[in-house]
């Protein structure tokens, strides 16, 4: 197949080659100098001409000119020193950079990993790319950094309930994000219930983010890509980067394994709330006879390792291990309870670079991605020392991938820069197995879902063209398909993106994007929580399907150093799937627990987003960031949610705006705030009660008492009060002999708004026992300060 | 010690973040301005058919959430409840006994394949609603009682097991309903409020067909996917108590000996070819006891009373009689 694949791909692109006559290439890998770090994204240009090109993923550039007598070359990357090389241009040339980084504070760059690839002037539209620099001083939650946060930050890209990382991206959501972490898919990326994503930023080298007009080697998800790359650990001597906060700390050690062959990283953190507030319970439970012990806590750990065997090959390997668990234990004379919530991802990559030729260059992965979530109970009764009564429930579900995946950088001309391969991914669901002893019967019962085993798989061809100096177009293709028991869905999908320059460093852009996605993700509660439950495609479910076309415009003021960009979109989502109303993931007492069949739980729906997002960002100076702000609508149609009719899903939001500022005082000093403000989601809520008899038709013509039923207007008709908020943090640095520290001080919610988590209806009575109801809002953080120290070496 | 400026920051910080944290609390009320305003809504549950013999309207209020508390069914007994056809329209009375307008199908007769409208009026408040008869009823394909011991019952007792089958009206979305009844008779002693005295005699009972001994239950089923096939209802059961020899004394102080002798008489059992509106509230109902449960999602209650709640449905039931 693959063969076939680079057979049909050879022939396609044979024009090109036979073109390419008369040319020479320059190629080569580009290095950071100290620690050999590859560098992807840097920039390789002639000067005042429009040859150029980007390095990829794994630093590799090439670069096809016509032959001339000299050619002066120049290199150049954000946060490091530009470089130009002159060559004598009748030959090929194969030619490795190192680049030297910039250590003067007042030239910080915050923002765009490209100085040169302005806005203007790239082909992509819809895509952020967030430098880790800036993460580590954007004022954080608890003082952990958080990618996700960061991101959250940016139009288009919304929060969902309070101090949830997920993403909410045009509509879309989170489950509609195609996170991947060193090639490999992350299911579940949230650790305590979603208030912190399991990204340790120490280990990543890059974040970018694209939420519309997705290239072509993208495919799976509807709304958005979120791509991440660890770092490969510094080639020089050891390094280590950690801090010690309030909820975590972490640790990240790096170093040669053998000198400029081979180098490793090794990334961990754990939290220690369960240890700090044991004494603080125990302290409570004093003179009870009842003792609770809540525990919980969640670590993670990244390693990679990589081994150099010239310029033709490189060899990677990494993984990421992270664990959540949530327990609670009880114990009274007569009753004793477990009961507890675990889960945890697991990946593995493995990746061979190869250089077949200095045009072509090709990355083989394979993947390993592991998610399971487990819930347990066990109660145990006591009389007189011996067990009375004896329950217990186990429910869980695991998602298991294997992922094969080829990817080919072709360097034609300068003109053309083509990507293509071929992915292909086993995927094992165990939805739900359940266990229950004692309680309902007295036998025991033990249901295990099949397990579903699937294969999904892509193709595709990309080509970033410059047909002329003022047009340049990355146009794709790919073919997805997925393979269910009798099914086979084949999807093809055209992507188009592209940008016409119409004035200096003001350029028009256009983009449409066909996606199909055949994993799901049920979710009752809006929350991060594991009990959501990944599902395939089925032979009754379709895959979820998506178009998008944005339209969009970007300038780069140079002098000010700012750029602007301003894009509206429109995107229609087919088979999206929503639990029925009434369901839920694990229901006991209905016929579900019997059947366990998740399918008839599910219904599937439409749903529109469109809007306008409007983007400020100054990325250089002293006083750096950026104003987001995002106008938008999101519409859901369900023949079985609110009878049929068009509804507003929990997260659509009309107003979305962000300010985040960066202030570098001098070197030691920085300052950054950040100030949100969001429209109210969109919630269900009970407006009356009414009694219902129903049909009673009692042969001896009783009637009997009639239920009271809530009437709840509309879905999703009440509109939760506006969320903002304002995080303020003070960065202290300074380089010891050995070490570079920085003590940060953060306020998160600053003026202390109470934001809203979620409502509830409550009753209180008054000194005449009359009860009123009332709506009773429950907000979650009030103005928290943190605090954390942070080290390098 | 001279604190230095950036210690003093923080101090600042901290002492600031405990003032505010410490005084405010994270759960408060909203204000009543910011709730969602409603007035009460009539609320009218009629549902017809052509074999019944009296046509009965509910009418009750609803009761806005917010603010006082209110656990009273309020029925409305000044509304003006009119029932028409295209043709003819009639006004349903109210029934002081029953509590509902109650009209006999004597003075309007309820005919498959025809839309009623119901218009209901109190002094503030008008609410509209309309419905169609479904025009066929449901043929039943087999009925089977079978009697059987359940020993995890009363343990001498016999259950009674009816197992019904009909065809699904062919080529077109059909939803139904199953109910019925069983006369049954035993001697046992009763009070007698005519002669007020304890008389032994072999008396008849009604008894609810239910999936349970307990409960009286709504079934609803429809044929999604299963068009003109045979469908079949859960399994229906009806208790007969075992036959026991008794002694019991009689007024007169004699004792009575006596069998029980319980007996199966007549088994009613009706296939209700339902409305799609009849349907739909039945259903949404059933499910909104789990609304509590903060992992699953409310269950909208529907209605088709147009400016009201509740439901004005329609059925064409096929009824059979099996006589034991």
């Amino acid at each position: 197949m693959l063969f076939y694949t680079k057979l049909t791909l050879c022939l396609l692109l044979a024009p090109l080659l036979v073109f390419s006559q008369g040319n020479i290439t320059i190629s080569g890998y580009i290095k950071e100098k100290q620690s050999q770090e590859l560098l992807p994204g840097v920039n390789v240009y002639v000067q005042n001409t429009s040859y150029g090109t980007v390095s990829n993923n794994y630093g590799f550039y090439s670069l096809t000119i016509p032959a001339t007598e000299k050619i002066e070359i120049t290199y150049s990357f954000v946060g490091y020193q530009a470089q130009s090389h002159t060559f004598s241009g009748s030959k090929n040339i194969q030619f490795q950079v190192e680049m030297h980084p910039i250590n003067n504070l007042d030239e910080v760059v915050i923002s765009a990993k490209r100085q040169e690839n302005k806005v203007s002037e790239s082909a992509q539209m819809s895509q952020i790319e967030i430098p880790i620099d800036q993460i580590k001083k954007i004022p954080a939650f608890f003082g952990e950094k958080d990618v996700m946060r960061v991101l959250q930050l940016m139009p288009g890209v919304q929060k969902g309930s309070e101090g949830q990382t997920g993403l909410y991206v045009r509509g879309g959501g989170p489950d509609q994000n195609l996170i991947i972490l060193d090639d490999a898919i992350v299911y579940n990326a949230n650790h305590l219930f979603g208030f912190f994503s399991i990204f340790n930023s120490d280990a990543l080298k890059s974040v970018e983010l694209t939420k519309g007009g997705f290239p072509a080697r993208y495919g799976g998800r509807l709304s958005s890509v979120v791509e991440m790359n660890m770092k490969e650990g510094s080639k020089d001597k050891l390094h280590g980067e950690g801090g010690i906060g309030l909820i975590s700390s972490r640790l990240t050690l790096e170093g040669p394994l053998a000198k400029g062959k081979s180098s490793f990283l090794i990334s961990g953190r754990r939290t220690y709330i369960d240890f700090l507030a044991q004494p603080l319970i125990a302290q409570q439970q004093k003179g009870y006879d009842s003792k609770v012990k809540p525990g919980y806590y969640f670590y993670d750990l990244n390693a990679k390792a990589n081994y150099d065997f010239g310029p033709k090959n490189k060899l990677y390997i990494s993984g990421y291990f992270g664990q959540d668990r949530f327990k609670v234990k009880e114990k009274d004379p007569d009753y004793e309870t477990v009961a507890g919530l675990y889960w945890g991802n697991a990946t593995a990559t493995l990746r061979w670079n190869h250089l077949i030729n200095q045009k072509l260059f090709v990355n083989t992965s394979l993947i390993y991605s592991h998610f399971n979530f487990e819930v347990f109970a066990s109660d145990k009764s006591y009389k007189n020392g011996a067990v009375s009564d004896e329950f217990s429930l186990q429910y869980r579900s695991l998602i298991r991938d294997f992922n094969l995946k080829s990817d080919f950088d072709f360097y034609p001309n300068s003109k053309h820069a083509i990507k293509f391969g071929m992915q292909a991914i086993s995927h094992r669901f165990v939805p739900s197995a359940l266990a229950i002893e004692g309680a309902f019967s007295d036998n025991e019962f033990h249901i295990q879902a099949t397990p579903i085993n699937t294969i999904e798989s892509g193709l595709y061809i990309e080509d970033t063209w410059q047909p002329f100096t003022k047009l340049k177009v990355n146009a794709g293709f790919r073919i997805s398909s997925f393979k269910t028991t009798t099914k086979n869905y084949f999807r093809p999908e055209p992507r188009f993106s592209g940008a016409l320059k119409l004035a200096h460093d003001f350029s028009m852009k256009a983009s449409y994007a066909k996606m199909n996605q055949y994993v799901h993700l049920l979710s009752n509660t809006g929350l991060g929580l594991p009990t959501d439950l990944w599902v395939p495609t089925t032979d009754k479910i379709a895959p979820q399907q998506s178009e998008q076309v944005a339209f969009g415009f970007a300038k780069d003021l140079e002098k000010p150093g700012l750029s602007l960009t301003l894009e509206g979109y429109y995107k229609r989502m087919n088979n999206i799937v929503s639990y029925k109303e009434g369901s839920s993931f694990i229901n006991l007492e209905g016929d579900n627990a019997n059947e366990i069949n998740w399918e008839d739980n599910i219904t599937a729906g439409k749903g529109w987003s469109y809007g306008t997002e409007f983007l400020i960002q100054k990325k250089t100076g002293k006083f750096s960031g950026w104003i987001g702000y995002t106008l938008s609508w999101t519409k859901w149609k369900f023949p079985e949610l609110n009878f049929g009719e068009t509804f507003y899903p929990r997260y659509d939001r009309r107003h979305d705006i962000s300010v985040v500022g960066i202030y570098d005082i001098n070197k030691r000093i920085t300052l950054s705030a950040t100030w949100v403000y969001g429209t109210g989601n969109a919630l269900t809520i009970p407006v009356a009660t009414y009694s219902a008899f129903q049909d009673q038709h009692d042969p001896n013509g009783y009637i009997s008492y009639p239920n009271k039923y809530n009437e709840y207007d509309k879905k999703n008709s009440f509109r939760a009060e506006a969320y903002h908020r304002m995080d303020v943090a003070i960065q202290f640095h300074k380089k010891k002999k050995r070490h570079e520290r920085t003590w940060e001080f953060g306020l998160y919610n600053a003026y202390n708004r109470k934001n809203p988590f979620f409502y509830n209806i409550n009753t209180k009575y008054d000194a005449q026992n009359k009860g009123t109801n009332v709506l009773t809002r429950y907000s979650l953080f009030p103005v928290l300060p943190s605090f954390s120290y942070n080290f390098k070496f | 010690m001279k604190l230095h400026y950036k210690n003093r920051l923080f101090y600042f910080i901290i002492i600031i973040a405990v003032a505010i944290t410490g005084c405010e609390s994270l759960v408060n009320d909203l204000d009543e301005s910011e709730l969602p305003h409603i007035s009460s809504k009539l609320v009218v549950e009629s549902f017809i058919g052509p074999s019944e013999d009296s046509i009965n309207v509910i009418v009750t209020e609803s009761s806005p959430l917010f603010g006082e508390v209110n656990f009273e069914t309020k029925i409305v007994q000044n509304a003006t409840v009119t029932l028409s056809n295209d043709t003819k329209s009639v006004q349903i009375p109210w029934n002081g006994d029953t509590r509902k307008y109650t009209l006999s199908s004597k003075n309007f007769t309820i005919s498959p394949g025809k839309t009623y409208y119901l218009t209901v009026t109190d002094p503030t408040r008008k609410v509209t609603a309309n419905c169609t008869v479904p025009l066929v009823a449901a043929t039943f394909n087999e009925i089977i009682i079978s009697s059987e011991n359940k020993s995890d019952e009363f343990r001498y007792d016999s259950t009674m097991v009816v197992k019904i089958s009909w065809n699904d009206i062919p080529n077109q979305t059909n939803y139904y309903s199953i109910r019925g009844y069983a006369i049954t008779r035993i001697t046992e002693p009763r009070f007698d409020f005519n002669t007020n005295d304890v008389k032994i005699a072999y008396y008849e009972n009604v008894v609810t067909l239910s999936t349970n001994n307990y409960n009286s239950f709504i079934h609803l089923q429809n044929d999604i996917n299963l068009d003109g096939s045979i469908l079949k209802a859960p399994d229906l059961n009806i208790r007969l108590q075992k036959n026991d020899l008794r002694k019991d004394p009689l007024p007169n102080g004699q004792i009575q000996t006596y069998y029980t002798n319980p007996k199966l008489i007549k088994t009613h059992i009706e296939i209700l070819n339902l409305e799609e509106n009849y349907y739909k509230y039945h259903r949404s109902h059933g499910r909104g006891y789990d609304n509590d449960n903060p992992f699953v999602e409310p269950t909208l209650t529907f209605t088709n009373i147009e400016g009201g709640l509740g439901c004005f449905g329609a059925y064409n039931a096929t009824v059979a009689e099996i006589e034991n």
